[in-house]
């Protein structure tokens, strides 16, 4: 009943994974597994049908590159029951008497058949951060670099370097990046010293072992704040500073770092593993205050950059339909920070708590069985035994039927 | 409004009483609100709002585009940002409408060839089986009597359409509704052109080279295809995935056909109201997501072509990033 052709092969599937991206390449040489299932001889004690697998004298299976290992080809066909010599030899009477022996049912089941390295690896990290200090430094640092990337960031190929980078040293979160939120109707995010953001940017995506060079001369760059600029977010009315001036300031640092972080891109990968610490987040929490929260957030584009940073620091996926109407800084924490819809009804109550005051309230997460029942008050275990003691089924009816005089009653076919 | 009178005026005599006699020890609980409540029918005073109104200066502006993220497949990284016009992708739910058009879509499935024959299609000689009289027993006519064993179905099912007609515009309007209930739960994803599933290299190697029977093959992809979208949050647990490309593509089509459990995939044609509403997402690239908004907007554009007026195709979809001055420059 398959209507479709079969997969097409690997030379000519243009989208086969030839560059598997979002495989994890590692060296996976599986370890090739003995399935001696059973010998001759013990195979010929009890005859199975047909076509056992065995591998008297099997040709060795070339390994594959990325450890995938294809069932031995060598088949090896039964003797026929009128030449079988062994007088332990028993022909089975009955399909439910033989025994099964070998086969390739689960055969992926085994890693050393199904190799290593084929998970998926998403855009950011496995596992979702959940934290909520952590979420709200790395949102406060996505929406800062966000700001930076879609003003004054020229070059495509850097700007698509940082945005795909992981947490890297703390370096915008720490020190570079004051903000100050200016309380008027219709505006702002940031005040920020963009030149500061831009050096701090860099440092950034300096490579490993330069950082730590960088990293002291931090205090410094604290001590530099004193050009307070300011940054109209919403995008259709763009500030009087204009990126000219930095533009100089920028490019030529763009230029070395392109290249620099084309570089480095492999090695981010491994850095977005390294989440920051939740008590260094905490601390950055407190620093930050909440005057930021309040931004407007309208650029479509910014809001873009800062979901995709969000994505690669902490795992959430933030959709377009939800991005829509976040509006501001602090509903876009609020929508991080927000655990996750509970699936089922019972694990809505027992997460909010809702009966707790109520004694004679009891929620299940199942149907209450008459087994459940049993079970409560302990009267369970007693059944058990004495349905087991008379030979009968424990849990069903087993092939036990109606009583066929129901059937006569009801007149039911 | 009585309510509302009386409850504050006995708020007002109970404040009195609780005020004249200063020297009471033991405080007075206050019923809670419910159990004060007169007879009278009365909404139950919630926390006040906050304001609601909006400012008469303050200019309505309602949200006229919305963001469309382009991802890769399978990393989910965000590539891109078109913006799509509200009425495309952000239409507000008509669940009416959309199960108009599902009932419209499920009358013109139904295939309507179930027949039964009648008493003049069954076969047979119509001869009288036995005389009108004296026999003993029921006067028969023939046997092909609807009443009779073998006889003819005297109201049985015929051949016919069960089709039903909705306005093309309706139609069209819920395709976009059912497009813009997913966009809004976030449940719409779309990818790059090329929307195919990368199967492992050794893997088709060996399926090539014969290697692996039909069995081993489809074990397989089970296997790869379940993990794959249960780490993506995308499969059988999350409510499965349904992905819509342009045309066939063989690996993502033939997989999904073997890891059904996990997903289903829809050429553009083939995809209806119906499928769209079904599975947990829609997971669709981005050519196929233009054609078919282009396919389906004859409420919002006209096809009468007027003498004085050129016809100017407005783009669905206008590309936000990567910027298109940089785009225009490379």
């Amino acid at each position: 009943m398959r209507h479709l052709p079969r997969l097409r092969g690997a030379v000519s599937a243009s989208l086969c994974c030839s560059s598997p991206s979002h495989i994890r390449t590692t060296a996976a040489v599986a370890a090739v597994a003995t399935t001696s299932s059973s010998t001759t001889a013990q195979s010929l004690q009890r005859r199975t049908l047909s076509t056992s697998v065995t591998d008297v004298g099997a040709v060795e299976v070339q390994t594959p590159p990325q450890g995938l290992k294809p069932p031995s080809q060598k088949w090896q066909v039964a003797v026929r029951p009128d030449q079988i010599t062994d007088p332990a030899y028993v022909p089975a009477q009955d399909g439910l008497e033989l025994e099964e022996d070998g086969g390739l049912d689960g055969w992926w089941e085994n890693p050393a058949n199904y190799g290593v390295g084929k998970e998926w690896v998403g855009f950011g990290p496995a596992e979702k951060v959940t934290d909520p200090a952590i979420l709200e430094v790395a949102t406060y640092r996505a929406l800062v670099e966000a700001l930076l990337l879609s003003q004054n960031w020229s070059d495509p190929v850097a700007r698509e370097a940082v945005l795909s980078s992981g947490w890297g040293p703390m370096v915008l979160t720490t020190t570079a990046a004051k903000t100050k939120f200016h309380n008027r109707p219709k505006s702002t995010l940031l005040c920020v010293d963009r030149e500061e953001m831009v050096a701090a940017l860099q440092k950034h995506a300096l490579p490993a072992t330069e950082r730590e060079t960088q990293l002291e001369s931090e205090e410094q760059v604290e001590t530099a704040f004193a050009a307070e600029q300011e940054v109209e977010v919403n995008g259709e009315a763009e500030t009087a500073v204009t990126t000219e001036q930095q533009a100089g300031v920028t490019e030529e640092a763009e230029a070395a770092l392109a290249a620099e972080k084309t570089a480095e891109v492999k090695e981010e990968d491994d850095l977005t593993e390294g989440v920051i610490p939740a008590e260094q987040a905490q601390a950055l929490v407190k620093e930050l205050g909440h005057e930021w929260k309040q931004a407007n957030l309208r650029n479509p584009v910014l809001k873009f950059f800062a979901a995709k940073r969000i994505q690669k620091l902490t795992g959430h996926k933030i959709p377009d339909g939800k991005l829509v109407a976040i509006t501001t800084a602090g509903s876009l924490v609020k929508e991080l920070v927000k655990p996750p819809k509970a699936k089922k009804l019972a694990e809505e109550i027992e997460n909010k708590e809702i009966f707790q005051s109520l004694p004679n309230v009891k929620v299940f997460p199942r149907r209450v069985t008459p087994i459940d029942k049993e079970k409560m008050v302990g009267r369970w275990k007693v059944i058990r035994e004495e349905l087991e003691r008379r030979g009968l089924p424990v849990i069903g009816t087993a092939n036990i039927d109606n009583a066929i005089e129901k059937k006569w009653v009801t007149g039911a076919k | 409004m009585a309510g509302k009178w009386m409850g504050s005026l006995s708020e007002a005599m109970r404040g009195l009483s609780l005020a004249a006699q200063t020297c009471r020890t033991v405080p007075v609980r206050t019923a809670p609100l419910i159990s004060r409540r007169s007879m009278a029918t009365e909404s139950p005073i919630s926390k006040p709002l906050s304001n609601i109104t909006r400012s008469v200066t303050e200019e309505w502006q309602p949200i006229t585009s919305v963001p469309v993220t382009i991802h890769s497949f399978p990393s989910l990284e965000p590539r891109a940002l078109e913006s799509y016009s509200a009425k495309h992708l952000y239409l507000p739910l008509r669940r009416d409408i959309l199960h108009l058009a599902v009932v419209f879509e499920g009358d013109n499935t139904r295939q309507g060839t179930a027949q039964a024959k009648t008493r003049w299609e069954v076969a047979g000689s119509h001869r009288k089986v036995r005389p009108q009289k004296g026999s003993g027993n029921a006067r028969v006519g023939s046997k092909q009597s609807p009443i009779r064993r073998g006889g003819g179905k005297s109201h049985g099912p015929r051949n016919r359409d069960f089709g039903t007609k909705l306005n093309r515009k309706v139609y069209d309007l819920a395709w976009r509704t059912a497009l813009s209930y997913r966009y809004r739960r976030g449940e719409l994803i779309v990818t790059e052109d090329g929307l195919d599933l990368p199967l492992p290299e050794d893997f088709l190697q060996q399926a090539q080279d014969g290697l692996l029977t039909r069995e081993l093959e489809d074990a397989f992809i089970q296997k790869y295809v379940g993990e794959m979208l249960g780490a993506m949050q995308w499969g059988k647990a999350d409510g499965r995935t349904t992905f819509i490309t342009g045309e066939e593509r063989t690996n993502l089509f033939t997989s999904l056909d073997v890891a059904g459990e996990e997903g289903t995939a829809l050429e553009l044609e083939d995809v209806d109201v119906k499928d769209l509403l079904e599975t947990g997402r829609i997971v669709i690239e981005r050519s196929a997501l233009k054609e078919m908004i282009k396919q389906h907007r004859s409420d919002l554009v006209t096809s009468i072509a007027m003498p004085n007026k050129v016809m100017k195709e407005k783009t669905l979809a206008s590309p936000l990033y990567p910027f298109p001055h940089e785009v225009s420059e490379a």
